[in-house]
């Protein structure tokens, strides 16, 4: 029996179902308790082969009330998970709990609040931030709270409530009104600038240091260093910017881009401003001591992300690579991180690895975005060869 | 049976089963040849506070609570089990200003992580606090 266990466990996907089975003949257990059994088994085992899980990204709704032209997660969610377009109140508990099961004897947790657009579901909000408070309180972790949010419905209450319990609001603004409506609009085609912005400097009465993440696509990546200086003006602190993927990216502006991002990190460097951070252009004062590169991103290492129906992977844009199901699976609510050979892949990136080396690009690139060597090849383990020349360009430029 | 009872045996159950699948599970890790597909490269084994685990041609992987705390080849020493937290790469500071320690800022204090991407610090304290 034992035998049989260790090849379910260690098989590209577990057949839960039979496990499960297995558990409640051998053990006169029921089905329910054979769940639990699983659960637990299958939380000792994570513990013992990987590190702790540090950081959940908590899918708290699959809708949006948005319609922006590039958007990743498209329909994929909602046509997975059919009616269930809010996470359950019994769902954010399981995962809550979840996430404290898992984190070993590491002290500092972070939960970040993800959709579709999570500010659609305002009580699951509420029902995870008062769980991991009990959690944290009882296990003596801290825990801290984010989100990543369109900024487009934040009423007076809401925002008090994320001031009240220091949750994080990162914003999603593409840059100034032409760059960002462009792509950016509500679901009767408008663009949706001047309600973000509106609801950016309410959110700043609670929330001082207020975070963006910018998402620059080729039309508009001529504009970058002026609408990165025009937001910084009304009021943005800390800039992520990251090129639209899935889209053409011309040679031209390719060179676009890093132009840009050069002038940027010269005005940025120029200066020292204490409301000011562009950590891609933060000097590395320490690099003789820093690690070397690590492949992966933390997905599936030290961060998972929990569907509103369960369903758990590396983060949250795996999950929405296809509809039927989630590519790259590590488990779900029910049973844990059962899928134990694709989280040691995730952690050891050996197949990516080992890609990158027979492709010639191991010296210079660690592996890139799991998502977008799915999108580009329909294998989160096989280098997305745009991307590394992208990344190559960038730092000749001295802008990577 | 008490729900407390219940919990406890279910603990234990899965104690005992964890005990006796380990071994087995490494042993199958690493009786998986180079070359494999399935992501189970093992070619070296290595022991740590008495748990083996396996290394191959690019990392290796090893029980958490062993990171950097054993020996092993050069060839992937360090990476592999450095994990770096998605929200770590946002609200951070300036890696000049973070060395590694605790801090303080207001009533609260915070750890200083460096870990190549800076200092995950207590967000309101950016740039404001004191060592």
């Amino acid at each position: 029996m034992l035998d049989h266990m260790v090849e379910a466990l260690l098989a590209p996907m577990p057949d839960v179902g039979a496990l499960r089975t297995d558990l409640a003949r051998t053990h006169g257990l029921s089905p329910t308790l054979a769940d639990e059994a699983l659960y637990r088994l299958v939380r000792q085992l994570n513990a013992r082969m990987f590190p702790p899980i540090t950081s959940m990204e908590l899918l708290l709704a699959d809708r949006c009330n948005m319609a922006c032209s590039y958007c990743f997660e498209g329909g994929v969610l909602t046509e997975r998970t059919r009616n269930s377009h809010l996470m359950s109140r019994d769902m954010i508990e399981k995962a809550v709990d979840l996430l404290f099961d898992y984190a070993g004897e590491a002290k500092d947790l972070q939960v970040t609040y993800f959709g579709g657009e999570p500010t659609l579901n305002f009580d699951g909000i509420r029902t995870a931030t008062e769980r991991i408070a009990e959690h944290a309180k009882s296990t003596g972790k801290t825990a801290e709270l984010h989100m990543t949010s369109n900024g487009y419905h934040m009423p007076d209450d809401m925002v008090d409530y994320f001031g009240e319990h220091a949750i994080r609001v990162l914003l999603s603004i593409d840059g100034m009104q032409e760059a960002h409506d462009a792509h950016r609009v509500d679901k009767s085609g408008h663009g949706s600038f001047e309600t973000v912005i509106k609801n950016m400097t309410r959110l700043k009465r609670v929330q001082p240091w207020i975070g963006v993440k910018m998402t620059v696509s080729p039309a508009f990546a001529c504009c970058l260093f002026e609408d990165v200086r025009a937001l910084y003006d009304l009021g943005v602190n800390q800039f992520v910017i990251g090129h639209a993927t899935g889209v053409d990216w011309s040679t031209d502006a390719q060179d676009t881009l890093c132009a840009q991002l050069g002038k940027l990190k010269d005005w940025y460097q120029a200066e020292e401003r204490n409301d000011l951070r562009l950590a891609d252009f933060d000097e590395d004062e320490d690099d003789d001591d820093a690690p070397q590169a690590v492949y992966g991103c933390g997905a599936g290492r030290n961060t998972i992300s929990v569907a509103c129906n369960g369903e758990i992977s590396g983060c949250s844009r795996i999950m929405t690579l296809e509809p039927g199901h989630v590519v790259g699976k590590l488990g779900d609510l029910t049973h844990g991180l059962y899928v134990l050979s694709e989280r040691m892949e995730q952690i050891s990136c050996v197949q990516l690895k080992r890609n990158c080396a027979e492709g010639g690009i191991a010296q210079e690139y660690q592996g890139g975005c799991f998502a977008t060597n799915y999108e580009a090849n329909t294998n989160l383990y096989q280098p997305n060869l745009f991307e590394h020349r992208l990344s190559v360009l960038k730092k000749q430029r001295g802008v990577a | 049976m008490s729900k407390d009872k219940k919990t406890a045996d279910l603990e234990q159950l899965a104690n005992d089963l964890t005990e006796k699948l380990m071994p087995r599970i490494q042993q199958e890790i690493m009786s998986r040849s180079p070359g494999d597909d399935d992501g189970f490269s093992g070619t070296d084994a290595y022991v740590c506070n008495g748990t083996s685990f396996v290394c191959n041609e690019y990392s290796c992987i090893a029980p958490h609570e062993c990171k950097n705390s054993y020996s092993y080849g050069a060839r992937s020493k360090g990476a592999p089990m450095e994990g770096l937290d998605f929200d770590e790469m946002l609200f951070t500071t300036r890696k000049a200003e973070c060395k590694s320690g605790q801090y303080n800022c207001d009533a609260s204090s915070f750890e200083c992580k460096p870990n190549g991407f800076g200092c995950h610090m207590k967000f309101v304290c950016d740039k404001k606090f004191t060592g």
